[in-house]
């Protein structure tokens, strides 16, 4: 009869007495290897290619320890899949938790326990070959298409043999699936999946690998034929919407075009999918390429985001101060805080480009903040220097407005630097106002009934009901420049315009319109009534230091 | 009750529970024994102490807690316990000498009990 071969199991701890008792333990039932520390154990693993099916490690030993050893093998994908137990002091948890994850399987103390050690020892290993197997499976369930790691064998074994021909990687997701999911259930969920899995196929059919990934990550690759257009992916998308029984399917595809071909099959995927991810919200776009362009600003902004906590801490941002006047009298009637980040290296960055990042990562809550802490001191120094001073209108974001603690955070900051909370205007957004509409609500009178004074931001570029607009609690409204920027200029624009100040006289709110930027434009808002403006026509937003200067220029400065 | 049984709950050693590690087998115990006499780390724990390297003095303290836990030492144990739980932190402190004092006798007392055994066993 033949004797099936032994398992193997490495056992790594430096002390004789414990390793020898381990190795007796194990023994009856596996082949034991030792080594005294983790560098040893490196090379038994090089030894032994890897052919074991279960390491036993201690974590306090010399030369290399336990967690260095687990970080050694996670990192090669050799040796990754081999699962560790760890063996530990019974004495707390801290060690146990450190080596699970660093990625220990489990963990078993000492002093041994053979029977625990035994059948831990045999479940892992259960556990793990089980585990293999599956992932052996080369076609999802669901879709019947190749999973993603028999896919990206298939798409390097096609590159392989075809070295003369091009191809392109088609990787897709759909905006919200989870939502879908969520709410017309999972069975609908995965009528939608099948759905695209279909579309895969007869789109690719005999000429592509198609894969699902998971979720709702699906991947081709075919061979490069032709350009590809809007329209080929927004048909797609309307044929799965109708295969599937649903309207609100809404997919992203990315293109990456296989040039190098060194780059690993996951990370050309990877690639598309970024494509596809970066047109997120964007309404009829349906499909982008992965180019150098979206890598070298997908670059950018990492690196934006890696220097933004230091850029904080070390006080990169400035705020600049925006001056806004009433017509009548060209009087200076307040400021805008806008900021400017001086990056030690790429010079003076625009808001544009940092500000759209700020407020997916949440980092804007923390800008804010940093923001108006400077705009009160800077109130705090027009009062000391005698100045009269004109109140500041600071951002508040939507981020912002969902903290409970925000009427706690710009009350202490009033304290901090002894100012009426009128001095501080709250600017928010009007699209702020339509998401939730009653929790802004309650929290925004909750800030003036603190003294605030609330101004809505880009009022007309939102889609409030006029009566919303009478339950939000306001008191300036401000014009979206886009309003008066608009050209040509037609009555009925102008028109509307008059429409929107003649109800803010009527519901005695005051009214700024921002852009303004010439002399006509000007003329116009004077004839309709608009009291106050703010744009480059008058000033472009300022150092602080300069902006006094205005300040005392207007007449308004000493007492 | 065994010789050896009855000398090794007079040590005030876990004489089930060790010996189920050992297989019920005596002799691979008294073995296990004599390696437990030629391990270093009490050696190790005192030199650390003596050149104030606290962090080898945990290693090694810890070591030993191992390897007494695992031989059912129970009293060296539960004294190697107590300084191991001070070095944890590597706070430096004045009772190390003491604590390591009181090893000490435990290892004494732990040699009598291998002699004992080794007696009990020939009788």
């Amino acid at each position: 009869m033949a004797v099936m071969a032994k398992r193997k199991i490495l056992v790594v701890e430096d002390n004789d007495l414990n390793r020898s008792l381990l190795c007796e333990i194990l023994k009856p039932e596996y082949d034991v290897v030792e080594a005294e520390n983790g560098r040893e154990a490196l090379e038994r693993l090089r030894q032994y290619a890897g052919d074991f099916s279960l390491i036993l490690l201690d974590i306090v030993m010399p030369v290399m320890d336990g967690y260095e050893f687990l970080a050694a093998i996670k990192e090669d994908p050799k040796f990754d899949s081999i699962p560790v137990i760890v063996t530990t002091q019974n004495d707390g948890e801290s060690e146990e938790v450190a080596a699970l994850s660093c990625g220990a399987a489990d963990f078993v103390a000492k002093p041994y326990k053979p029977q625990i050690i035994l059948h831990r020892v045999a479940s892992i290993i259960h556990l793990r070959e089980t585990a293999a197997l599956v992932n052996e499976f080369q076609f999802d369930r669901l879709t019947g298409l190749s999973s993603k790691g028999f896919f990206c064998r298939q798409v390097e074994e096609q590159l392989r043999q075809n070295p003369e021909k091009e191809y392109d990687i088609i990787c897709s997701d759909i905006v919200n699936f989870k939502l879908i999911n969520d709410v017309f259930g999972i069975p609908a969920g995965d009528r939608v999946l099948k759905a695209i899995a279909q579309c895969y196929t007869e789109n690719t059919r005999g000429r592509g690998i198609c894969s699902h990934f998971h979720a709702d990550q699906f991947a081709c690759m075919i061979e490069h034929r032709w350009e590809y257009e809007e329209s080929m992916f927004q048909k797609a998308g309307a044929w799965i919407n109708s295969i599937s029984q649903t309207q609100s399917i809404v997919m992203k595809w990315g293109i990456y075009r296989i040039e190098d071909r060194n780059i690993p099959v996951e990370q050309m995927c990877d690639r598309a999918l970024l494509a596809a991810r970066n047109i997120k919200g964007q309404y009829n776009k349906y499909f982008a390429y992965y180019d150098e362009a979206l890598r070298s600003r997908l670059l950018q902004e990492q690196e934006i985001v890696d220097s933004m906590e230091q850029a904080l801490q070390g006080e990169q941002f400035e705020i600049y101060l925006q001056p806004k006047y009433r017509i009548k009298d060209s009087q200076m009637v307040g400021a805008e805080a806008l900021v400017r980040w001086n990056h030690p290296k790429w010079g003076r960055q625009s808001p544009a480009v940092f500000i759209p990042l700020f407020e997916q990562n949440g980092f804007i809550t923390r800008l804010d903040e940093y923001v108006w802490d400077k705009a009160c001191a800077v109130l705090r120094d027009w009062e000391e220097q005698g100045l009269c001073p004109v109140p500041i209108s600071v951002n508040v974001s939507r981020a912002d407005i969902y903290n409970v603690d925000l009427p706690d955070i710009l009350m202490k900051l009033i304290h901090k630097y002894h100012l009426p909370p009128a001095c501080l205007h709250l600017e928010i957004t009007e699209s702020a106002y339509t998401e939730n509409p009653r929790q802004i609500i309650n929290t925004v009178n909750r800030l003036r009934e603190l003294g605030f004074m609330i101004e809505m931001d880009d009022f007309g570029s939102g889609y409030s009901s006029l009566h919303m607009l009478h339950e939000m609690p306001v008191d300036i409204l401000k014009l979206d420049m886009r309003f008066v920027q608009s050209e040509p200029v037609t009555q009925v624009n102008q028109e509307i315009m008059r429409f929107i100040v003649n109800l803010t006289h009527l519901m005695k709110l005051g009214v700024v319109a921002e852009g303004v930027e010439t002399a006509e434009q000007l003329e116009r808002l004077q004839e309709i009534g608009c009291e106050c403006v703010q744009g480059y026509y008058f000033a472009k937003p300022m150092p602080v230091k300069e902006f006094e200067l205005h300040l005392k220029k207007s007449g308004m400065g000493g007492r | 009750m065994s010789g050896f049984q009855t000398i090794f709950n007079a040590y005030g050693g876990d004489n089930s529970t060790a010996m189920g590690r050992f297989f019920g087998n005596e002799g691979m115990y008294l073995r296990f024994l004599d390696m437990f006499f030629q391990d270093e780390s009490f050696q190790q724990l005192e030199n650390a102490l003596d050149a104030g390297d606290l962090k080898d003095a945990f290693a090694a303290a810890h070591t030993l807690k191992g390897v007494a836990g695992n031989m059912g030492l129970t009293p060296f144990y539960e004294a190697v316990c107590v300084i191991v739980e001070r070095l944890r932190t590597e706070e430096p402190r004045k009772d190390y000498p003491v604590l390591c004092k009181a090893i000490q006798a435990e290892f004494y007392r732990a040699e009598l009990f291998r002699k004992q055994l080794k007696k009990g066993g020939e009788s």
